[in-house]
């Protein structure tokens, strides 16, 4: 009886050993119910020695690791303010399991206001990267092997590119059921299935077993409030979703985003000026006109239109175009009446008070 | 006594003639560059006025002021002449820059020569072709790359001519503003051109309330120039006249998010803006050092120490600033007294 006892005691202590494994980053361990910032070391930038600063939070409790990365692309910066505003949250004291917290991954690029690496690199290009490789193959493999690898799920998150916006919204492959069923549980308007692109993180990490959802809002090299409060809701709505926080949203029905599985970059005919008469989230009709491009001195006035009836998730911001340059993005999508409802009601909701207190004392970016 | 003849570029315009001239410039290494300009002549002499936008090439809200007011039917009734340069700077718009391709920026090169560098040449031809021949300038602006301003004119309020101009404008703001030495005001004003400068909206951005107020602010100076019939308005309101302001520089490094908006009045001491790091839990506050209203601000969450965060124009009464700034404002998002003008569909 007692040998019993004592068996099942030890098996039970061998059991929790295997659960309760080690997390090591950057060489530091991390224990359960601890949040500590972590310094990697990444190549200096001439003679400026450089860090990447990651926050890991592991909760009391077992569970999934989740990253949440910021700035892979250097001048994407909303998922910034994102992360500065989660981090802050009191629910985070009831996490099950642990969550990484990076949020500038292209340290380099920030400092120039740029995309890029200073070896004019994308860093979301040169996944999974190389220790003997580019400057910005060596960052991508820290950044693979540190962090990535160790994970069960990442979100990354984005903002369009330069001079151009995003409606909020969630991009990942619909097919796979797990990260479909992550991608609308986020509520950002509008959830894109998206192809996979050589080299970048979401194709690579796939490749290594761990999905990765991607969120696109905003303006590159702007703050955008409206992108910032949908961002930090919908990290703690899949984290719900994912079990690993308590379910605090019970109250209301929910509902479902705009799902589309198609979308094209509308691109000039023309050079010159160029006026944009829609916004980001208006749906519109198959031949309606979008944007205006002229000259200056010119009375000749080309009209951009519509090809097919669907919802504006993309639109360049910047009022010099050349023949070939992307105006608007336009999500396929016909039932133009429900679009509009949900783009309202999942864009209106962000901007109400939110559930948590010690968010409300967030003063809104202007 | 005005003359009944004026040639541009070599080119003779008669009177109640719209014509488009194009002058030329140095080559962008093998290309070739002009500088368009439509002159419009009324039937009747007047004054000689030009309008010009984008000497800075990344400026470019002007651009659109111009095309909006050309179209303008009041013109028929233009006495003098109206020398339209919607973008002087034709290299800086090829690379969204402000300066040249030789870095120099042009509004420092003036009045320029016609042996010196790149920006002294596009200088110098402008001046000469231009800005020599005419009575008076309303140069377009924006704020710098990653800034915004408050609709404002920027003039010296001690000389009566451009204050009441510059007043007639009806931006919700006039700014007493020094010379630059090199700059197309500074020079301009040497060889007796008085310059009105307006200032609205974002570089690399169209802002269709800049725009609305930059059009109609055209029309009312020509109006007080006595170059187009007068129009009996309701009770005018003057504009919010501030001699003083300061741009607000940032005491640390980081990200920053600004809690206050374009227009917005600010008391002395109130908190304008936080500056963070994204894993840090120190918050640094920017107050504001007097009371005032905010007529430019900086637009990129990214700063470093000694970045302008905001332009704040020193205003003592508080209530009044925010009543003329509505005002003002509101009164150019609503239908223009141009139907032609309410054809343009708002740009978003």
């Amino acid at each position: 009886m007692k040998l019993i006892i004592i068996l099942s005691l030890f098996s039970s202590l061998l059991l929790s050993q295997v659960i309760d494994k080690k997390f090591i980053l950057g060489g530091v361990e991390v224990l359960k119910g601890t949040t500590v910032t972590i310094n990697i070391e990444l190549p200096k930038l001439y003679n400026t020695p450089t860090q990447l600063p990651v926050r890991v939070i592991r909760g009391k409790e077992d569970g999934p690791i989740v990253f949440i990365s910021a700035a892979i692309h250097g001048d994407e910066l909303n998922g910034i303010e994102i992360i500065r505003r989660l981090r802050k949250l009191e629910i985070l004291e009831n996490l099950k399991g642990t969550i990484i917290l990076v949020p500038i991954v292209n340290i380099y690029g920030v400092m120039n206001l740029s995309r890029y690496l200073p070896d004019r690199r994308d860093l979301n290009r040169n996944f999974p990267g190389s220790q003997k490789g580019s400057l910005a193959a060596r960052i991508a493999d820290i950044f693979f092997t540190e962090i990535v690898k160790k994970c069960d799920l990442g979100i990354d998150l984005h903002t369009a590119s330069i001079h151009k916006s995003n409606l909020p919204q969630i991009r990942t492959n619909l097919n796979n059921k797990y990260t479909f069923r992550l991608a609308t549980a986020f509520e950002a308007p509008l959830v894109l299935h998206s192809e996979l692109r050589d080299g970048s993180l979401r194709a690579v990490a796939q490749e290594a077993g761990v999905p990765i959802l991607l969120y696109e809002a905003g303006e590159a090299l702007r703050f955008d409030e409206q992108s910032i409060r949908i961002g930090v809701k919908g990290i703690v709505n899949v984290l719900i979703a994912n079990g690993m926080l308590p379910d605090v949203s019970n109250s209301k029905s929910k509902k479902f985003p705009v799902v589309v599985r198609h979308s094209a970059w509308l691109r000039s005919t023309n050079s010159g000026i160029i006026r944009t008469v829609k916004g980001l989230g208006d749906t519109v009709r198959e031949g309606e006109i979008i944007a205006y491009i002229n000259e200056p001195l010119d009375e000749n006035i080309y009209e951009i239109l519509a090809p097919y009836s669907g919802i504006i998730i993309g639109k360049s911001e910047m009022p010099l175009i050349q023949e070939g340059d992307a105006i608007f993005h336009i999500a396929n999508f016909k039932k133009l009446k429900i679009a509009d409802k949900k783009i309202l009601y999942f864009c209106d909701d962000a901007l109400d008070d939110c559930e948590f207190i010690d968010y409300n004392n967030e003063e809104a970016i202007e | 006594m005005p003359a009944t003849t004026f040639s541009l570029g070599g080119v003779e315009i008669p009177r109640g003639v719209n014509v488009t001239v194009n002058l030329e410039l140095p080559k962008l290494y093998n290309t070739p560059t002009q500088l368009p300009v439509r002159v419009i002549r009324g039937k009747r002499s007047g004054p000689i006025v030009f309008i010009s936008a984008a000497i800075h090439g990344d400026e470019l809200n002007g651009i659109e002021i111009i095309r909006r007011f050309r179209k303008l039917n009041i013109l028929n009734k233009l006495r003098g002449t109206l020398i339209l340069v919607p973008i002087v700077n034709v290299y800086g718009i090829m690379t969204l820059s402000r300066y040249l391709p030789d870095r120099r920026d042009l509004n420092r090169s003036f009045p320029g020569s016609a042996k010196g560098s790149l920006a002294g040449r596009v200088a110098k031809i402008f001046f000469d072709e231009i800005v020599q021949k005419c009575d008076l300038g309303i140069d377009l602006h924006t704020a710098s790359i990653h800034k915004s301003n408050l609709p404002q004119v920027r003039t010296n309020i001690d000389n009566q001519y451009t204050f009441g101009l510059a007043k007639a404008f009806g931006a919700p703001v006039v700014l007493h503003s020094e010379l630059r030495d090199g700059s197309l005001r500074a020079v301009a004003q040497e060889e007796g051109v008085p310059i009105l400068l307006y200032e609205a909206g974002e570089a690399l951005r169209f802002d269709e309330t800049s725009i609305r107020i930059g059009v109609q602010g055209l029309i009312n100076v020509l109006r007080a120039n006595e170059m187009l019939p007068k129009v009996l308005r309701k009770t005018k309101k003057i504009p919010l006249i501030t001699r003083s302001s300061r741009w607000i520089r940032s005491s640390e490094s980081g990200m920053l998010r600004t809690i206050k908006a374009l227009g917005d009045t600010v008391e002395k001491n109130e908190i304008i803006a936080y500056i963070d790091e994204p894993l840090d839990d120190a918050i640094y506050e920017i107050l504001s050092p007097f009371d005032g209203v905010i007529i430019g601000k900086s637009e990129i969450p990214l700063v470093q120490a000694g970045d302008a965060v905001f332009h704040i124009a020193k205003f003592g009464n508080l209530e009044v600033a925010e009543d003329k700034i509505e005002h003002f404002h509101e009164n150019m998002i609503e239908e223009s007294e141009f139907y032609e003008l309410n054809d343009e569909q708002m740009i978003e």
